[in-house]
C-alpha cells in the first residue's frame, strides 16, 4: 500500500513534466499544424542556459526567465529562417527541418556543455514530505513543479478559448488565406506560435532537470513520453496534453514500480496502441472530419 | 465607389484578366457574370489583393487597393466571401463569427452583429459551438456572408454564394443580400454562374468572357435582352 | 498539399537496353511536390550509378581493398538496403515511420536466434529474417492505416524506443543488454585463403543489396507502385478510382520492413552480434536524415544516403582530430553535419543529392543537346 501511494505520487509529478512538454506540443500544432520533434533539443538548449547562470551564482527565477527567453528567441529565429520558407510545400517538410534542427541542436548542446551529467539545483527542497513518521514520495519541489504545470495549462486554455489572440493563431494556422482576408496577420502569428511554445517547452525543461539530470540529449525519453502524451490527449488540446501527460507518467511508475523499469517504454507504446485503436485521433481530439 | 480601371492579371503566361474597367456605384449590387474561367473570382482575388494585379487600378473611395495586402485591405471596409464557402471548418461557428470583428476596435458592436446574423440565420444560432464542418452548404454559406457582415464592410465581394444550393436557399440568400444593400447602404459586388437569379437583384451587370468585359450595362437591360442573354448567358 | 493524382504527369521512358526490355516510368518524389526522378530517372544517372555499383562490387570481389574498408562497404550496403524501403515507404507511399531502424533489429534478432538455436544455411536466415520482418511490417501497417502524420510518427517512434527495452527485458531469450553473438557465415573452401571472412561478408551484402535494388526498382514501375503513389498524392480520388486505401499503405509498410529485416540480419553477420545498443531511436532518426540527404523516393538515394551515413562520421572525426578540436566537438561534428545537411536539403537542395545530380544530367543534356533530351524532360517530372 505504502508502494503504491507513493508510486501514484512519483506517476503525478513525473506526469506533470510529460504535461509540460506535451503542452508545448499542442501549442505549436495548434499554432501552425506542425509538431515540433526538436521541442526536448531546444528545452535543454534553454535549460543549458539557465543552469551556465546559475553557476555564476544568479537567482533560480531569472535563470527560469533566461531559459524562457531563449525559448522565444530559438522559437522566433526557427519559424523566421527554417519554416517560413517552406510553408504551402509538403506537410512533411517541416517535421524533417524538426528533426534536423533536433541532431544540430544536440549536436551544438554537446560541442558547448559537453557530453557529461550536470546535476541542476532546484529552487525547493527535493527530499520527500514528512507524513507521520514515514516520507511520502511527494517533496516541495513536485509540488512547484505541479502548481507551474497547472497555470501553464490554464494560461493555454485561456489563450486560446476566450482571447481574439489564440482565435486568430487558430484561425491562421487552419487556413492562412482566410485568415488574411479577415485582417489577420499570419506570418506574425506563426512567429508568435512557435515563440510560445519554445519558451513554453523551455519552462518545461527547466522543470524536468532537476529530476532527470542535464545532458545534451536529456529530454529525448522525456520527450518521447509527453509526445506520446500529447498524441493519446489529441494534440489539440491542453486538458488532453494533462490528461495524457499523467497517463503516461503513472504507466510510467506503475510499470517501472512493479513490473521493472526496462519495461516502461513497452506499456507506454502499448497504451498508446489501445488508446489509438479506439480513437485514432486521441481521447480529447474532436472527431474531425478528413479534410478532402 | 469602386472604380476599376485597366486591370491585368497573369497566372503565369495565362491572363486570366485583360484590361479590365469597370465601376460599381455606392449602395448599389453590380453583379459579375460569365462563364467558367472567365476570370470572374481572379476579378475579386485582386481587389482583395489575394492575387496581384500586373497593371491597372482598383480605387476604392479614392483608395488604391492594388498592391495592398489581403490584411490590410480589410481595414478600407472591403470584406470577402471566397469562393466555395471560405469558412474554417475547425473552428466552431461562433468563432467563425467572432473572427469576422476580430479587427474592429468595438467589441460590443462586433457582439450585437453577430447576434442580429443569428437572427437572420436560426440554424446557425442553435449549432453555434458545434464545429463548423458539420454544417450543411447552404448553412456553411450563410456562415460565411454571415461572418462578413460582422466586419462591417461597405463594399462586400461575393463569390458564388449560390454555388450549389437549391433553388429555395439561393433566393432567400440573393433576398437577404438585396436587403443588406438596401438596409446598410452597402456596394455589393456580386459574381454568380447563375445569371438569372443574380440579375434578378442586380443593379448593374458586368458581363466577363476570357477576362475580358464584354457587357457593362444596367442588369434589367441585359435581362430583358434575350439576344445578349442567350449569347452570353445561356438562358 | 500535394497536387492531385500525378499519374498523368507521368511520361513514359524508353527503356534502355539494360531494363530488361521493359517500358519504365518515372514520377514525382514526395518532397515538396519536388522534381525528382523515379528510380534512376534519367538514363545517364541511372546507369552512371549502375556503373558505380558493378565497379564496386567488382572491386571488392576482386579483392583489392583493404580489410576495414570491406567492412565499411558492408556497413554501406546494410544501410542501402534499410533506405531503399524506407525511401519507399517515405517518398512513394507518403508514409512517416520514426522506426526503421527498429524493424532492423527484427531482423537481426531473428537472424542471432536462428544461428543460435537452428543449423541452417545463411540465406535461409536471411530469408527467415526478411519473412519476420514482413509480418512485423504488416502489423505495424495495420496500425498504421489508421493514423495519419503526427500519430503515426507516434506509434513509430514509441515502437523504436520500446523494441531495445524489451531485448534488455528478457535477457535469457534475447540476451540482455549484450545482445545474441551471431556467427557468421563460413567462407567456402574454393574460394581460396586469400579470401577473408570480412571479404566473403562484404560480397554478400553487396550481392544482396544489388537484388533488393532491382527488386524495388521492378516495384516502383510496377501497377503496385502507381497504386501507392497515387493513395499518397490523393487518398481521396485514389479511393473513388477502386484502390483499397488501407491495403495499399499496409503493403508499403510490409515492403520497407521486409527491407529492413534483411538489412537487420546481414547487419547481425557483419557485427557477429545483434544487441539493443545497436537499434537504437538514433538509428531510426539517422536512417530518415540520410534517405531525406540522398533523395527521398528514390532508389539512387538510398545509395547516396548509406554512403552519408558510413562516411560523415568517419570525415568529421578525421578533420576534427587534424584541426586539434576539443573533445566535445569531435564528438558531435557528425551529428551536426547531418542536421545542418538536413535542413539545407529541405531548403534549398529539395531532391537530396539524386535530386541534385538529376538537375546536373538536364542541365548537361540541354546544353549539348543529345538524343536523350526527351527523356530527361519525361524524368524530371514538372
Ligand atoms: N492559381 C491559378 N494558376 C493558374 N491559372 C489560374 C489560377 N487560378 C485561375 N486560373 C486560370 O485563370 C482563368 C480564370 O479563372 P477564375 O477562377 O478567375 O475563373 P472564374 O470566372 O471564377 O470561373 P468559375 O466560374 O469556374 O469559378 C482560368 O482560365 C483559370 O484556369
Ligand atoms: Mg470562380
Amino acid at each position: 500500500m505504502h508502494q503504491f501511494v507513493n508510486l501514484t505520487l512519483i506517476g503525478i509529478t513525473t506526469g506533470a513534466v510529460y504535461a509540460a512538454v506535451a503542452m508545448g506540443l499542442v501549442l505549436i500544432w495548434r499554432a501552425t499544424r506542425t509538431v515540433n520533434f526538436a521541442q526536448g533539443a531546444m528545452a535543454t538548449f534553454s535549460t543549458y542556459v539557465a543552469v551556465t547562470l546559475i553557476d555564476r551564482n544568479v537567482s533560480y527565477w531569472l535563470a527560469l526567465l533566461a531559459a524562457i527567453v531563449t525559448g522565444l528567441i530559438i522559437g522566433t529565429l526557427t519559424e523566421r529562417l527554417l519554416m517560413r520558407p517552406i510553408a504551402n510545400t509538403n506537410p512533411l517538410n517541416p517535421v524533417i527541418i524538426a528533426i534536423g534542427m533536433l541532431i544540430v541542436l544536440e549536436a551544438v548542446s554537446g560541442m558547448i556543455w559537453g557530453a557529461k551529467y550536470r546535476e541542476f539545483p532546484s529552487n525547493f527542497s527535493v527530499t520527500g514530505i514528512k507524513v507521520g513518521t514515514s516520507r511520502i514520495a511527494l517533496s516541495a519541489f513536485d509540488i512547484y513543479v505541479m502548481v507551474a504545470v497547472l497555470v501553464l495549462m490554464v494560461a493555454l486554455l485561456i489563450l486560446f478559448r476566450w482571447t481574439s489572440l489564440g482565435l486568430k493563431m487558430r484561425a491562421a494556422a487552419f487556413s492562412p488565406e482566410i485568415a488574411r482576408l479577415l485582417g489577420v496577420r499570419v506570418g506574425r502569428m506563426l512567429t508568435l506560435g512557435w515563440a510560445l511554445a519554445v519558451g513554453m517547452a523551455s519552462v518545461a525543461g527547466v522543470l524536468a532537470a532537476p529530476n532527470v539530470l542535464l545532458y545534451p540529449n536529456n529530454m529525448d525519453g522525456v520527450n518521447v513520453f509527453a509526445f506520446t502524451a500529447a498524441i493519446l490527449g489529441g494534440l489539440d488540446s491542453p486538458v488532453g496534453a494533462l490528461v495524457g501527460g499523467l497517463g503516461m507518467g503513472f504507466v510510467v511508475s506503475y510499470v517501472g514500480g512493479y513490473l521493472g523499469s526496462s519495461l516502461e517504454t513497452i506499456g507506454g507504446l502499448i497504451v498508446l496502441l489501445i488508446v489509438l485503436s479506439f480513437r485514432p485521433q486521441g481521447i480529447f481530439a474532436a472527431s474531425a472530419a478528413r479534410r478532402v | 465607389m469602386l472604380q476599376i480601371e485597366d486591370l491585368t492579371v497573369s497566372y503565369g503566361a495565362v491572363k486570366a484578366l485583360k484590361s479590365v474597367s469597370f465601376e460599381a456605384n455606392e449602395a448599389k449590387i453590380t453583379a459579375v457574370l460569365g462563364a467558367n474561367g472567365a476570370g470572374k473570382t481572379t476579378l475579386l482575388r485582386a481587389l482583395s489583393g489575394l492575387v496581384h494585379a500586373t497593371t491597372g487600378s482598383a480605387k476604392y473611395h479614392g483608395t488604391e487597393l492594388i498592391g495592398k495586402k489581403p490584411e490590410d485591405i480589410v481595414y478600407l471596409g472591403v470584406a470577402q466571401v471566397p469562393e466555395g464557402r471560405g469558412v474554417i471548418g475547425e473552428l466552431t461557428i461562433e468563432e467563425n463569427l467572432r473572427l469576422g470583428g476580430l479587427f474592429r476596435r468595438d467589441a460590443s458592436g462586433t457582439k450585437s452583429d453577430i447576434n442580429e446574423v443569428y437572427e437572420f440565420f436560426p440554424p446557425l444560432a442553435q449549432r453555434r459551438s458545434k464545429p463548423t464542418f458539420t454544417l450543411s452548404g447552404g448553412e456553411r454559406q450563410m456562415l460565411a456572408i454571415g461572418r462578413a457582415i460582422v466586419a462591417r464592410p461597405t463594399l462586400l465581394l461575393l463569390d458564388e454564394p449560390s454555388l450549389g444550393l437549391a433553388p429555395l436557399i439561393t433566393a432567400s440568400i440573393m433576398s437577404f443580400i438585396k436587403g443588406l444593400c438596401h438596409q446598410k447602404g452597402l456596394t455589393v459586388l456580386l459574381v454568380e454562374q447563375n445569371a438569372r437569379s443574380a440579375l434578378s437583384i442586380a443593379d448593374f451587370a458586368v458581363v466577363l468572357s476570357v477576362g475580358e468585359v464584354v457587357i457593362a450595362k444596367d442588369a434589367a437591360q441585359v435581362a430583358s435582352d434575350s439576344d445578349l442573354r442567350h449569347h452570353y448567358l445561356g438562358f | 498539399m500535394n497536387s492531385p493524382v500525378s499519374n498523368q504527369d507521368e511520361i513514359i521512358v524508353p527503356s534502355m537496353k539494360r531494363s530488361k526490355g521493359r517500358p519504365r516510368k518515372s514520377k514525382r518524389s514526395a518532397q515538396g511536390g519536388n522534381r525528382s526522378s523515379g528510380i534512376f530517372g534519367v538514363p545517364a544517372v541511372r546507369n552512371g550509378l549502375l556503373a558505380i555499383v558493378v565497379i564496386v562490387v567488382g572491386y571488392i570481389l576482386l579483392g583489392k581493398i583493404s580489410p576495414y574498408r570491406d567492412l565499411q562497404f558492408s556497413q554501406v550496403g546494410v544501410y542501402v538496403i534499410a533506405l531503399a524501403g524506407l525511401s519507399l515507404l517515405v517518398g512513394q507511399s507518403g508514409q512517416i515511420t520514426l522506426g526503421q531502424g527498429a524493424v532492423m533489429m527484427v531482423g537481426a534478432y531473428t537472424t542471432a536466434l536462428v544461428n543460435k538455436h537452428l543449423n541452417l544455411a545463411f540465406p535461409l536466415e536471411i530469408l527467415l529474417s526478411a519473412i519476420v520482418a514482413g509480418l512485423f511490417g504488416i502489423l505495424v501497417g495495420i496500425v498504421a492505416a489508421r493514423l495519419r502524420g503526427p500519430y503515426l510518427a507516434g506509434v513509430t517512434l514509441s515502437i523504436a524506443l520500446a523494441l531495445p527495452e524489451l531485448a534488455s527485458k528478457f535477457s535469457s531469450i534475447f540476451g540482455g543488454d549484450a545482445g545474441l553473438i551471431v556467427s557468421p557465415p563460413n567462407t567456402p573452401a574454393f574460394l581460396g585463403a586469400t579470401y577473408t571472412q570480412q571479404r566473403f561478408m562484404v560480397s554478400i551484402v553487396l550481392v544482396v543489396t544489388v537484388l533488393v535494388i532491382f527488386g524495388l526498382a521492378n516495384l516502383y514501375s510496377s501497377r503496385q507502385g502507381r497504386k501507392l503513389r497515387a493513395v499518397r498524392d490523393d487518398e481521396v480520388s485514389a479511393e473513388l478510382n477502386g484502390i483499397p486505401l488501407a491495403g495499399t499503405q499496409i503493403t508499403a509498410f510490409m515492403i520497407a520492413s521486409v527491407c529492413a529485416g534483411i538489412a537487420g540480419s546481414l547487419q547481425a553477420m557483419v557485427a557477429q552480434n545483434a544487441g539493443p545498443e545497436s537499434f537504437t531511436v538514433a538509428l531510426s532518426i539517422s536512417l530518415l536524415a540520410a534517405i531525406v540527404i540522398g533523395g527521398v523516393g528514390t532508389l539512387g538515394g538510398a545509395v547516396w544516403g548509406g554512403l552519408a551515413l558510413v562516411f560523415i562520421p568517419q570525415f568529421a572525426t578525421d578533420y576534427s582530430q587534424r584541426l586539434n578540436l576539443s573533445q566535445g566537438v569531435v564528438a558531435n561534428l557528425a551529428l551536426a553535419i547531418y542536421g545542418l545537411l538536413l535542413i539545407a536539403v529541405i531548403l534549398v537542395f529539395p531532391g537530396g543529392v539524386q535530386g541534385g545530380l538529376l538537375r546536373l544530367a538536364k542541365y548537361i543534356s540541354i546544353r549539348f543537346r543529345s538524343r536523350g533530351s526527351s527523356e530527361i524532360a519525361g524524368g524530371l517530372g514538372k
